[in-house]
């Protein structure tokens, strides 16, 4: 059991041709039992977050605490944390059963204690079938599994798992993602997730650490990062597809103040409480997000909405996303499958005044 | 000019990955193969590439048999999923190596690359070597390695199935657009539905031995042939009932052998599934198609609509998925992320079941087209 704390951690990559300051001022808080994700886009220094916790990476300047105590300078085995990768790193000449026995090996568990536990994940993990195989003959998702399987066996303090849904396919990942939920339902132990897919992110994790360019934008649940994102990155990154952004002025013309797009084409109504607070915030432009699943062709008692042409309309089975043109924005909407829209129909999306997210020009901040 | 037709394409013996498949790929056509992981979409793509070699069977480009050319001299550009970039080189220098190897000019080779370097968003680090870009950035160097070449078949493994929501949408879109697509044959391997159904202008549902089906995403999606197909493709994945029929009062009813679950058959159903004579059959049901039905909700007559137990609630990106218990049979429903159920929370559910498939319970075939 550990509570994992960072407090400004810093990690610079020193190198000839200009230094890389990959992460910068980050703290966090992860409590005793609880299920982070580290999300971000590749390159926004997730992974090397993970890294440091872990210990194959030193910390340039900061404090990482286990419980409280110092980890900066301890070896990655005096950790007590189990990692799993996205690049399997399982032993090529060993058989299945025996790379999940490895770690129990080396800590000297008898033969029988052994078995018992390495069949017990193996049921877990739906890879009984294959035990007497080697790596190279399992498919990638199964060898992912196989890798997952050996950092769980272990029954260390803290798991962290780098990305290591990526290469299954969405059958199994859903499966394996009510799996996880229910292995730390009933492990009870410090997860850490680190992922680019943010339904993953979401779905398995009490918390979200949003990152990007070295930095911790937004800490927070779903519903957090859904209704209150704190900046522009963040409404565009979580969400799928991203949340439609539109540059706009406050126009009171007509008594209430709504936002009008810089191309004069589209008309934005904010809720009564955001209308406050761009009044009082005073500035002359603001930037309006909001998501493609806000907007529907179908008024569903609405009486809010915008007009625009649609350019494609993707089918994806459940639902389907079209992309239109408002006047010379592009944006995104998400309607149901059985509405065959037809490319060059114009359209009315309807939305409601509380979905229209407003954020600051120039901080990029939501305006709350 | 550059139709690619396979004609009983063989690989493997005893247990073949690829058995006697047919397919013609069109010049200008964008076609899907989707499949569970492991299943051989790989090795058809390698098949095709030519860096392995089939047991039987032709592969033709515009008029041409190719399956005995070496790779290097196949007028076919593949991504991998591994990446597979040169490690000492930058990846200006990765992008440009098919045109390098092929002597063309500078000046257009510089103008091609940095072409696709832009599209593709890695303009900013084209000095930088592949061990100092990220995975996702990598994947689209590799991609820009693919794209940047003049083949006259595109094989694309799994491109974008690493990269975050954001460039993936950006990119999904860029694939419908491309003009370098339109001209060629193309052939696009993923493991995600969702991405194969709205890139595809045809997919391919591959299963044990080749494809299963065949057909344009609403055919795919709306019309699976067998069980395997409409159990792949959706998410959460489709509804499967072991389900006895009888007749009640003239009306067929579909019993679940596991629970005291039963729920009517569609009139339109019903007269199919007389007429086969079908008795054991698998029943399926899209969670798309059950809904939650609010306290006084009015319930239109297609639905079905039984009183459950909520057992689990997640809730997604767009949508959350719930799962219910009714008359001891679980089924797993679509709904709204903005509305919370609570484990053991008492809720109605509506089943439209005019939206049921109906399969053989043995052979897995769909009774009701």
């Amino acid at each position: 059991m550990a509570r994992v704390t960072l407090d400004n951690v810093n990690k610079i990559y020193f190198s000839r041709r200009g230094d890389v300051h990959a992460v910068q001022d980050m703290s966090l808080n992860i409590e005793d039992g609880e299920f982070i994700s580290l999300l971000g886009p590749s390159g926004c220094g997730k992974s090397s977050t993970l890294r440091m916790i872990v210990g194959l990476e030193s910390v340039t300047s900061g404090e990482i605490r286990f419980d409280g105590d110092l980890v900066n300078e301890l070896e990655p085995q005096e950790r007590n944390v189990a990692m799993a990768f996205e690049t399997y790193a399982l032993y090529p000449n060993f058989t299945i059963e025996e790379n999940l026995g490895f770690p129990l090996e080396v800590r000297g568990i008898s033969k029988q204690d052994r078995k018992e536990e390495v069949h017990r994940i193996a049921e877990l993990l739906q890879i009984s079938d294959v035990l007497g195989q080697k790596p190279g003959a399992l498919s990638g998702g199964q060898q992912q599994r196989v890798s997952l399987g050996r950092a769980l066996i272990r029954a260390p303090a803290a798991f962290i798992l780098d990305e290591v849904m990526s290469h299954l396919d969405a059958h199994l990942k859903f499966q394996m993602m009510i799996e996880l939920r229910r292995i730390h339902q009933s492990l009870e132990r410090t997860m850490l997730f680190v992922t680019h897919d943010q339904m993953e992110a979401l779905a398995l994790s009490d918390r979200v650490a949003v990152m990007n360019e070295g930095r911790l934008h937004q800490f927070g649940t779903r519903d957090d990062l859904y209704h209150a994102p704190a900046n522009v990155f963040v409404a565009g990154f979580i969400g799928e597809p991203p949340t439609n952004f539109f540059t706009a002025r406050p126009d009171e013309s007509n008594g209430a103040l709504t936002l009008l797009t810089l191309d004069g084409g589209t008309r934005f109504y904010p809720s009564a409480t955001r209308a406050a607070r761009i009044r009082s915030h005073g500035a002359d432009q603001y930037i309006i997000g909001i998501r493609p699943q806000n907007m529907s062709p179908i008024a569903n008692g609405l009486d809010t909405s915008i007009t625009a042409k649609v350019l494609l309309n993707e089918y994806s089975g459940e639902r389907s996303t079209l992309t239109l043109m408002a006047g010379e924005n592009r944006l995104q909407a998400i309607t149901h499958s059985s509405d065959r829209i037809k490319r060059d129909e114009e359209v009315k999306l309807y939305y409601h005044p509380d979905n229209v997210l407003v954020f600051d020009v120039e901080t990029e901040n939501l305006l709350t | 000019m550059a139709q690619l037709q396979i004609e009983g394409l063989c690989k493997g013996w005893d247990f073949p990955v690829i058995d006697q498949m047919n397919l013609t790929v069109e010049e200008g056509e964008f076609f899907v193969v989707v499949g569970p992981s492991g299943i051989g979409k790989t090795t058809l793509l390698r098949l095709i590439a030519g860096l392995e070699s089939p047991n039987e069977g032709r592969i033709i480009l515009g008029g041409n048999d190719i399956s005995r050319l070496p790779p290097y001299k196949r007028p076919v550009a593949m991504t991998f999923e591994s990446y597979a970039l040169y490690p000492h080189l930058s990846v200006f220098e990765n992008i440009a190596s098919p045109l390098r190897a092929r002597r063309l000019p500078k000046r257009e080779i510089e103008q091609r690359v940095m072409d696709v370097a832009r599209l593709l968003k890695i303009d900013q680090l084209i000095t930088r070597r592949p061990a100092e870009v990220s995975g996702g950035q990598k994947q689209r160097t590799a991609l820009g390695r693919t794209l940047v070449a003049d083949p006259e078949v595109f094989l694309l493994d799994e491109p974008i199935s690493h990269l975050d929501a954001k460039i993936r949408h950006e990119l999904r879109a860029q694939f419908h657009t491309l003009e370098a697509l339109r001209r060629v044959a193309n052939i696009y391997v993923t493991h995600d539905y969702a991405e194969a159904l709205s890139l595809g202008d045809r997919i391919g549902v591959m299963g044990q031995g080749g494809l299963v089906q065949v057909g344009t995403a609403h055919e795919v999606f709306e019309k699976p042939q067998t069980l395997f197909v409409a159990e792949h493709l959706g998410q959460p994945s489709i509804n499967i009932l072991d389900c006895e029929l009888s007749t009640e009062d003239g009306v067929l009813i579909a019993c679940h052998r596991e629970s005291s679950l039963t729920l009517p058959v569609a009139q339109a159903h019903a007269q199919q599934l007389k007429r086969g004579n079908a008795s054991h059959v698998s029943y399926g049901i899209r969670p798309q198609y059950i809904t939650v039905i609010a306290d006084g909700e009015a319930v239109c007559d297609s639905l079905h609509v039984v009183d459950c137990t909520v057992s689990l609630f997640e809730p997604l990106g767009t949508y959350a998925i719930l799962m219910a218990e009714t008359a001891g049979a679980t089924i797993t429903a679509l709904s709204s992320p903005e509305h919370r159920y609570e484990q053991g929370e008492s809720i109605r559910l509506g089943i439209d079941t005019a939206e049921a498939f109906f399969f053989d319970a043995v052979t897995g075939k769909n009774l009701v087209l």
